[in-house]
Parts: C-alpha cells; structure tokens; sequence
C-alpha cells in the first residue's frame, strides 16, 4: 500500500455519520454572473463597469491629459499583458525578479464615492490630520504623497501562509486619481511582485488604509520577511480607529462597507463578500481562467475610492466639526457629539465646546441628548466656563442617568466656587439619595460595588466638611484657617 | 517518633510486614563534586557564589561543557539533583557574552513555566545585567506580546503554544528565530505515545524554520529515568543527542516499601487501596513527618483529604486538632493562587500533608518532603520515581511506600520487585513517522514555509513529495515553480492537537440547575459505552443519567439521579488486518504485526444492580459504527494447542489473555493504558484460527504494538507470573479480569505459548 492509499484509507475511517459534514461546494459558481454592457475595456485610461457606475457620467471619466501614463494609451505597447480569458488587461513593471503585473485604473478628481468627491481629501486642513493621527507630525500629511493601500489575501487569519494577491495603491498622481493594483499571477512570481509593490508603496510619505495596521501591513511584513526583502516603515494613517471614534455609537458594524452605507451614502450591488475571495483566487490559480477575478478586483478598487472619501470626510470632520461638510452636508449631532467626546480627550475643551453645542443645536437622537449636556458641561468646566456649565448641570440634575453625577458636579461647584454651603449640602444630599437609588436599581443580588461604597464614603465626607463649613459660618469665625483647609481638600 | 524511629519499629511490627512485599534501602551517597567547565562566564560563577554555589556536581559540569561546546545533550538524574542548572547556565553564559543570543524552553504544563521565570529571576538578581525571560502562552496579556517577540532573550511556552501560536507566525519572531541558540526540553519523558509523536514533528518543523532564519539550536534536554533517555531526545529532536546520567548529587538514606494491602475476603480480595493508603499516611502524620500522597484520580484525592483531615482532627498520642487544617489537596481544577499557597506551605513546613494528583510529580519547587505513599502504581516506573522523588533529602533518611491496588499491574509489580529495582526496561516510545501525524504537520509546515522540490520532512524525499502530492490533490497546496504552496484559507495549527488522540471529544452538559454546565469531557469510543442514551454515567461519585447523546454536535446531555443500579454497555469490535508486515513463530504461538482497520459498534447495555449485581433490564443502543485503521500485533493459536481445550475453555483462555495483556503491557510499553485495546477472535476470519489482537488506539499507530511484538515472550512471560502468583481460586480482577473466571484455561493457554512447539508446518 503507497502512502497516499494509506493516508486515505485513514482519513475515510472514522465514525460513520449519516450525514457526513459537507465538503467545500466547488466555488466556480461563486463568481457573479456578468452583466449586461460589461465589454468596455478595461485599461488605462477606461474605467470598468463598475467604476463607470461610481462615475457621475457613465462612461466618460477621461484621464486627466497632464499624466503621462495616462497618454501611453492603452496596452498596446511592448509590456502590454492580459490575464487569460478575462478583460482584466494590465502592464508588466520589470523588476530585478521578473515581471510583476500591474493593472492601473484613472479617476477624476471630482469622482464621488457616495457623496463625497475624492477631491475633498485634498482640502482638509492639517489640524484635522493631526487630531486624526494624533501627533503633531501629521499636521504635515499631504494625501498627494500618500499611498491609499489596500490588499486581498489566500487568507483572513494571520500567518506565514497568508499571502497577499492583489494590492491596490491608490495615489493623486498629476491632477488625477490613480489606483495601481499589483496582482500575483502564480507563486513563483511573488518576489517581484513584491518588489513592485514595495517600490510604489515607498515613493509615499504615508499610508492609509482601513485596518491595515493589525491586517495588511503586517501581513506584507510577514511576506517581505519570508522573501528576505525589507520595506521601510511608512508612516502609516488607519482609519479604523478614526472611524470607531466617530460612529461606533450609532453605525452597527465599523467595517468599511456598512460605513459606506451608513455615512457616504454608497451601496455597493453585486460586491463580492470578502471571504468568498480567497477561494476565487485559488480556483482562478487551478483553471488559469481570471474572468471570476474581475469583481475580486472591482472590489479592491472601490475599497481604495473609498478610502479616500472616508479619510476626506474624517479629515474635515476632525478639522472643524462645526463648518465640515463633507460632500456638502454638514456633520449630524450625533457626530458632532462624538467628535466633542474625542476632542476633550484629546484635551481641547474649546473645540469640543464648540462642536457640542453645535451637536445640542443640530438634535441628537433622543438617548445621547443627556451625554450632550454632559459632555458640554464638562467642557465648560474644563475651560473653567463655570456659569455656562452650571446650567447644563441643574438641568442633568433633575433626572436621568447623570444625575448623580452632576448633583457631584453641583455640590463641588456650590462648595468650592459660590461658597454657598446651604446649596451644597443639598445637592450633596441629593447625590446620595440618587446613589442610593441607583443602587437599588442595579438589582439587590449583586456584589457590591467597590466603586459604589467609595462614592458613598466621599459624599459622605463631603456632607460632613460641609456640615463643619457650615457651623463655623454661623459662629462667624474668619475664613482664613478654614481656606487653608479648603485648599488641602479641595477635589477638582 | 521520628522518620528513623518509626521504620524501625515498623521493620518490628508483625502485622505490617506480613503485607510488605519487599523493603529496599538505598544507601546514602556523598556529593562529588567538579569545577566549573571552562568558558562559563565569570559574572555567572560570581553570581553562583553568592547564592551559596561555589563548585557544581559532576553531571551538571559534565552537561553544561557539552552544551557550551555545542553539542545537544540529555540529563537524566533524580529529583532535587540540580537539573535546571544544567541548562540555565549554558543559556544565561551565552547570553552575557552575546545578549542577542535567544533560548527557547519547553515545559508541557503552564505551571512549570511560570516555575522557570522565578527561577531565572533569582539567578538574575545576582547578575548586574537583565536576563529577559518571560512566558509566552495563552495567558500573556496582548500588550506584552510584541516585546517578548522583539526583546525576550529567554522565551518560555509549551508545545502547544509552539505548535499554533509561535511557528505559523514566525515571521514576527525573525530576532528569536535568527538567534536561537539553544532549545530546552525540561520533563522530556513527558513526551512519549501520541504527544511526544507531535512534539517530535513540531521540531521538526521548528528546525526547518531555524535553518530558513540561519540558524542551528543545541538541545538541552532533562528527563526522568527512563530506559532510553538518548534514544527518546534523540528520535524528539533530530539531532545526535550525548546523554549525562551520572549523578553527582548528594543522597540521603532512602526506603522504598512495597505494601500489599492484606486480603480481606474469603474468595480473595484484598483491602481497597484508598484504605490502605489512608492507615499508612496517617502513621505518618501522626508522627507529625511531612508526607506527600499520590492518588490516580481526582476524585480519591477529595477522598483521601477528607479522611485524613478526619483521622488528625481525631487527635491520637498527644496531637491535637491543630493539625487537621495541615493537611491540603492538589489538584488540576485548583486556582493557581491557591495552588501556589499550597507550594507555599510545603517549603515553609507549614503544610503537613499533601494529598495529589500526578498534578504535583513534575518539576514544581515544592522543597523536598520526608515521606511519601503513592496509592496505587502510577502506571509507569519513571512515575513511580518521580512521585517517590518527591520525599528525599539531600541529608537525613526519607520513606517512599507504595501502596498496591488490586489491578493486575499493579499486582504483579508488588510480586517482582526486581523488575521495579533492576535496570528500567521502560521505553518511551514515540513514532514521529506516523501517517496520520506527520502528515498534519507537513501540512503545518506548508503552511510556514513553501517545500522545495527534494525536501524531506521526516520521511526521505520520495515519501514526502508522495504526500505533497496528495495535499495538492486535496487542492491544499499548490505545485508551481519547483516549490509546494499553501493554497488554503484555512490556518492547519488550528485544526490539530497535540494532546488527544482523538481531536472530537465529546463534552458532557449537566442539565439538572437551570444553569447548564459541562462536567467533563470523552473521548469518542468511551462515549459510545459510557454516554449512550439511558446510560447511567458516574462522575465524581454522582450518578447522571444520560438523556441524549448528540453524535453530531458530540454533547451528552444528562441529569443527576440517585438509582441502584449501573449500566453496562457492550462493545462489540472487529479487527481486519490489512497488510501484515512480518510474522514468525515463536515458541508456542505464531505472531504477526501489521496494518489492521477496526469497526467497533456499541450493541447493547445491561442494568445491574449495584451490590448484587443482578440483571434488571437491557436496551439497544443506535450509534454508528466507528472505524479505526491502525497498527497491530496479533497472535494465533495453532491447532496442536487449540485441540487441547474445549471451545468454551479456549474462549476464557483468550478473554483472560486479553485482559492480562492489555492491563501489564502498557508497563513495558510506557503508554497509557488506554492507547492500547485488546480484542480476541475464537476463529478469525482473516487467519481461521484462534486470535488474539493487541492494536493502538491512534489512528496509524504509534508504534506500541510493533514494540509489544518484539517483545511477545517478556509479556506472555509477564501475564503467567501474574496468574500463577494471583492468590484467588479461579479468576478475579486482579488477574483474568472481571468476569473472574477462566484462570486455570489461561493458565495453560500460556504455559503452552511459552513452550517451545517446535517447527510448524
């Protein structure tokens, strides 16, 4: 017996099930049916189907005349290349391994991905990229030096045997828009396809991409690694987070796609779901037929478009939450008031102010009104505003989940800053009750809290300082010992 | 009393010695010592000295000149002989002098790697440089995770951790895997049968991406005795391994007792060993002598604490109830801080007596105790070692008993003390080539790094491209360009474990509180036999009936009951071979090795009344059958012998044979016991004759039947002292098995096995 009949022998024992768990359906039927008027050519120069679709005029999206690719004309010329039995028509790069192929796709600058133009990227202010990147140096990111980077890969887990076949790096290259994707043809020609890849990526100062710092770059790592080649580390821009910041709260999914619907407007039909990729990918590389291949790279494509918008709109929103409007509507309140939270924590009270009173102005959907007043009072006390902020506290004080909090809030403000002890030993006892309240609620069974009798103990601190305050108002002694030990208590 | 004081009096006790079935005393030994090998760093002697270390014992010089010099070795010394130094030292000089230089241990529990850090830590504090070693599993918090990747000089994980989270990514472990020096296997003989088959290719996986990063690691191994220490680290790693097994440590006096608890009944059976156990620890802890004991399970364990907090609560010959909170358990399912404090208290002495698993037998730093009772044979003579390891001081007397139970092996051990006391006949066996095995980790490998045209993986390179071959047909991989790709989005670590021989364990859900909960978990054959539907299933002393066994989502649901009866499920198993490999004669009996296919199918199951163990009812049971190609080696009966008994009598004879023979090889064979099934025919299809097979329970095998084939004589020989030296009168558990009859059949079926027959036709 050879050691395949074995091997097979042992993998068909077993128990004997009658209903065996299903093999992996031959995906050949995977790849959507063509559709109708999908014979342009799809080159340089020419845009797919698809992209005619995203294009505000149909077929027309001529390339700008200043690039020069773009007058090379279509792939006629010596390094012209097809892949088999498909429309999908590209350019051999020569590298130091060999050819790698490249299929180089045009936008307009005034291309929209939903709403949003890819020209609006180009138009935000450097104080939007550096709160998005967080660091002063992004202040400087210019996005026509930036690489809007993008991959499909054999895989979607990490590890040495996920590889990269198709990366898209879409570039502002000469008043246009250019998406160069690199796709592995077979194996052997990985090296030179990274190689390509590798040069396009490094004539950026920047990255951006949509997860791709915990996905697409370490998995090009990992590739460059395995071919012992080396990448520079590229200042590298994810969106992801960004884009949680602002939407977590009212997008279900942060994925590119459903933010593509919810925030840009965009709804992609017939897209291939990602993890049907992979296995389009392997069937093109066992039939050598790449017509299947066609969405797979359609979809790379509008990832990258819409990258651009995202970061676009992102950017503005980061620069100026309250005069932004990407493709021409202004920010909803409820971006507003996550772009508020943001900026207090990046410790700009004033803006945040700002962007959330424009978010109480604009309407927030009912359950994020509250965190408005809150987040605005916080603002306020941050900047020391205490008048502004007082308002917004009774108001939160009556009722509602933060009522606890800015019953606090007001018993530290009447304490410290009126030095109206009556009115602070109201509301301090009007925090307790509440916290008490609060507690019931929470359910009876629970372990305490330890954070909840914390609480208790310091309200209960206070109350009895103020109890002492107080007093000694009444007997009328002088305020100097008593502001000392004001000082040396005093809680923000 | 003292330890001293109280053996003698033992040695005087009439009563106690009728059940001692021998008594060894191994004399002290003196240190001998050696200085420290040439090219060990001097910041490290330093370092020593200040931990009281100024000359090193002769197998720990011998081992650290050989890892210094490159060359990958095996130390096999007792407990508490200083093992770890052996390979910290090598790996720490190394790193003073070159501190890019990385190491990567292996400990097969996450306990003991959490041990070595402390360890290395302590040996750190001594040094005016940090040694960064850290643990790397699947508890290290993800924010830790990329330094220990960049940074860690000495990185500690297990197999498991090796084999899914380190290997398939090891393109972000380029510094470790550039740099790698050394690899230490710590409790090597831990890695025998289905486990130490994976380890061995998940070496070989980790050598073939050392050499794709430029690198060679030295092996620096520690085991237990075993009988083939070299042969064993040699097979796991590849590599030409130099054993050191000269101990230079120091020993105390040391009595290793065999106890054979007395017969009790009248038709021969003897007292139950948790009894035993329990009177001979106590004697101990009266006397206020720290003791350690082992029990088989978890829940004897439980048991055991509880007498024995009960016997010192008690009070006797002055002690008072202080004593009862001394006493603790350990056990797998204790929370590591609670783990830890017990530790804890066995070095301070604060903890009297220890009730344990095998939890506590590998290298934990528990101190060392004076006494310890090991109820019941672990199943293995290293085990044994270990567990007795466990009391001995480097001065002053310690006590090991071994308290039998009535299992055949256990039995036969008490009997023949020089097969214990003499040169381990004990191999760990492991089979890196198995099919089944090597070819997931080929897959594994694939995934890491693309194969070449020509490149072996364990096999030659003819074999390995048939199987690169047959993934490509699976369309797993790709051959293009001279090389075999991953064409999968699947990750294959994932899918493989290294630890069940059977990856679909089949989980058991509590149903009885609103909350349902898994108690436990089987694996496929016990399930067809133990959690069929209407079974009564015990767990931890709880009887649970089975309302449904799901086959295909592989969960039984069952509820608690209090009922009086058991159930008792038949098993009815085909052997066919396939393909016989060899086959000879030997003396009485023809006997053959090869590839056979088994189908086993749960027929029916019985309820038996408890205590009086009548029928009370039956029921069917409908699960699929479940097919196994393995190894095998089987025996056949000829017709000179098998026209010497009745047909019925032949029948015993082979049942009897079967049980002795599945119950005392895995002795020899250094497997657990459930690796391992017998089954015999009365008329064979295959050979038409009376047959006996004995097959691995793995898919392909792992080479323990071939092992059991060459060793044919010494296991029938084994299985006829046993029946001849059984004390009851026609059968019982401890010999011919459970249905305790047949003993005289098997008697003569073996005595004219090992009869030399004479030429066959």
């Amino acid at each position: 017996m050879d050691l395949r009949e074995r091997l097979r022998l042992m993998r068909a024992a077993g128990p004997r099930r009658p209903a065996a768990r299903p093999e992996p359906a031959p995906e050949t039927a995977g790849a959507p049916p063509e559709r109708p008027g999908a014979a342009e050519a799809h080159a340089q120069g020419g845009s797919s189907p698809e992209d005619c679709r995203l294009g505000h005029g149909g077929a027309a999206a001529p390339a700008p005349a200043r690039c020069p690719e773009a007058s090379t004309g279509e792939p006629r010329a010596a390094d012209a290349a097809h892949l088999p039995g498909s429309r999908i028509a590209g350019r051999l790069l020569p590298t130091p391994y060999g050819p790698a192929f490249c299929v180089e796709t045009w936008y307009p600058l005034d291309q929209r991905r939903g709403r949003v133009r890819l020209a609006e990227v180009l138009a935000v202010p450097g104080q939007g990229w550096e709160r998005i990147g967080r660091h002063p140096l992004w202040a400087d990111f210019d996005p026509t030096r930036a690489a809007f980077f993008d991959t499909e890969t054999t895989g979607l887990e990490r590890g040495a045997g996920t590889a990269i076949f198709l990366a898209g790096v879409g570039r502002f290259v000469g008043g246009g828009f250019r998406i160069r994707q690199f796709f592995l043809r077979d194996y052997p020609e990985e090296p030179a396809f990274l190689q390509a890849l590798a040069a396009e990526l490094s004539e950026a100062s920047a990255l951006v991409t949509f997860n791709g710092k915990s996905f697409d770059w370490p998995v090009l790592t990992s590739r460059l690694v395995l071919q012992r080649q080396r990448l520079p580390e590229i200042p590298h821009l994810d969106l992801l987070y960004p884009a949680r910041r602002l939407w977590r709260e009212v997008v279900a999914s942060c994925r590119l796609v459903d933010l593509e619907a919810a925030v840009l407007g965009e709804h992609r039909d017939g897209d291939i779901p990602g993890e049907q990729i992979p296995r389009l990918y392997f069937e093109y590389l066992r039939t050598g037929a790449a017509a299947p291949l066609e969405p797979v790279l359609a979809h790379n494509r509008l990832d990258i478009l819409s990258l651009v918008a995202l970061a676009g709109y992102l950017g503005h929103a980061a620069a100026d939450p309250v005069a932004a409007a990407p493709g021409g509507v202004p920010l909803t309140g409820a971006e507003l008031l996550a772009m508020g939270r943001w900026l207090l924590e990046l410790g700009e009270p004033l803006a945040a102010a700002r962007a959330l009173e424009a978010a109480l102005d604009r309407g927030l959907p009912g359950p994020y009104v509250a965190a408005g007043h809150r987040l605005l009072a916080a603002a306020y006390k941050r900047l020391a505003w205490y008048d502004k902020a007082l308002a917004h506290w009774q108001l939160l004080a009556q009722e509602g989940r933060y009522s606890y909090e800015a019953c606090v809030e007001l018993a530290k403000y009447y304490e410290h800053r009126a030095r109206d002890y009556p009115r602070a030993r109201e509301v301090a006892q009007a925090a307790l009750e509440r916290l008490q309240r609060q507690r019931l609620l929470a359910g009876l069974g629970e372990a305490p809290d330890p954070r909840w009798a914390r609480e208790v103990a310091e309200l209960r601190h206070r109350l009895a300082r103020l109890e002492g305050k107080l007093a000694r108002q009444a007997g009328g002694h002088s305020p100097a010992g008593s502001q000392r030990a004001e000082r040396e208590s005093y809680d923000r | 009393m003292n330890l001293a004081q109280l053996l003698e009096r033992l040695r005087h006790d009439p009563s106690f010695m009728a059940c001692v079935t021998h008594w060894e005393v191994l004399p002290a030994q003196p240190a001998r010592y050696a200085d420290f090998p040439p090219g060990l760093d001097p910041r490290l002697i330093e370092a020593l000295a200040h931990r009281g270390i100024r000359r090193l014992y002769t197998h720990q010089a011998e081992a650290i000149a050989h890892a210094l010099a490159g060359r990958s070795v095996v130390v096999v010394t007792p407990t508490a002989s200083g093992k770890t130094l052996t390979y910290n030292l090598p790996v720490l000089s190394t790193i003073l002098k070159e501190p890019a230089a990385r190491a990567l241990y292996l400990f097969p529990t996450k306990a003991l790697a959490q041990d070595q850090v402390a360890e290395l830590q302590e040996l750190g504090r001594y040094l005016d440089v940090e040694i960064k070693s850290y643990v790397y599993d699947g508890d290290t918090p993800d924010s830790l995770r990329p330094t220990i990747r960049q940074a860690g000089q000495v990185v500690i994980t297990n197999p498991d951790m090796l084999h899914t989270g380190i290997l398939p990514h090891h393109t972000r472990w380029v510094r470790l895997f550039e740099n790698l020096r050394y690899v230490v296997i710590d409790e090597l003989h831990a890695y025998r049968g289905v486990f130490g088959s994976h380890l061995a290719n998940v070496i070989r996986r980790l050598r073939r991406i050392c050499r794709f990063y430029g690198s060679d690691p030295v092996f620096l191994c520690a085991s237990a005795t075993i009988a083939n220490p070299k042969e064993l680290a040699e097979r796991l790693t590849g590599k030409e391994v130099h054993l050191v097994d000269q101990n230079g440590a120091p020993r105390g006096e040391k009595h290793f007792i065999f106890y054979n608890p007395p017969v009790v009944t009248r038709d021969g059976l003897r007292e139950p060993v948790l009894k035993a156990a329990r009177r001979v620890a106590g004697m101990f802890l009266q006397n206020g002598i720290q003791t350690i004991v082992f029990t088989r399970t978890r829940l004897n364990t439980e048991v055991l604490v509880t007498y024995l907090k009960e016997d010192l609560a008690r009070g006797k010959a002055g002690l008072t109830e202080k004593r009862a909170p001394q006493i603790r358990g350990y056990r797998g399912g204790y929370l590591p801080s609670q783990r830890r404090e017990i530790e804890r208290g066995l070095r301070t002495g604060e903890v009297l007596g220890v009730v344990s698993t095998n939890a506590l037998e590998l290298g934990i730093d528990i101190g060392q105790l004076e006494a310890a009772v090991l109820a019941g044979y672990p199943g293995t003579i290293a085990s044994a070692w270990q567990q007795a390891g466990r009391a001995g001081r480097r001065q002053g007397i310690s006590a090991a008993v071994l308290v039998a139970s009535s299992s055949p092996l256990d039995q036969f051990l008490v009997n023949n003390p020089d097969y214990f006391f003499g040169r381990s006949p004990e191999h760990a066996l492991i089979n890196p080539d198995n099919l089944m095995i090597l070819a997931s980790h080929l897959k594994c490998a694939a995934f890491e790094l693309p194969f070449e045209d020509g490149e072996a993986f364990g096999l030659d390179p003819d074999s390995t491209r048939e199987i690169l071959a047959y993934l490509e047909e699976e369309k797993i991989l790709r051959h293009v360009g001279g090389r075999w790709h991953w064409m999968s989005e699947n990750f294959p670590a994932e899918d493989i474990s290294l630890r069940s021989a059977s990856a679909e364990n089949f989980v058991i859900i509590d149903t009885t509180g609103p909350q349902h909960r898994v108690i436990g978990e089987m694996d496929r054959l016990a399930a067809m036999t133990m959690l069929h539907d209407h079974a009564i299933y015990i767990h931890e002393g709880q009887q649970y009936h089975v309302d449904k066994l799901d086959w295909e989502e592989r969960k039984a649901y069952v509820h608690q009951v209090d009922v009086d009866y058991y159930t008792d499920a038949q098993l009815a198993v085909t052997v066919r071979p396939l393909d016989v490999f060899k086959s000879q004669r030997e003396l009485g009996l023809e006997k053959a090795f090869g590839e056979v296919m088994t189908a086993a199918k749960a027929t029916i199951f019985k309820k038996i009344k408890l205590h009086t163990h009548e029928n009370v009812g039956w029921g069917e049971i409908h699960l699929p059958e479940d097919e196994m190609h393995t190894a095998a080696y089987w025996l056949q009966v000829p017709e000179e012998i098998a026209q010497q008994f009745e047909p019925d009598g032949l029948q015993s004879a082979l049942v009897g044979l079967s049980h002795l023979l599945e119950s005392l090889a895995p002795m020899y064979l250094m497997c657990d016991p459930r690796d391992l099934r017998a089954v015999a025919q009365i008329k064979s299809p295959f050979t038409g004759r009376p047959t006996l097979y004995l097959y691995d329970a793995y898919p392909g095998g792992i080479g323990l039947a071939e092992k059991a084939y060459d060793l044919h004589t010494l296991l029938l020989t084994a299985a006829l002292e046993r029946v001849q030296s059984c004390p009851c009168e026609s059968g019982c558990p401890s010999c011919v098995g459970p249905q305790g009859t047949g003993k005289a059949e098997t008697r003569r079926l073996l005595l004219l096995a090992l009869e030399d027959g004479g030429p066959v036709n």
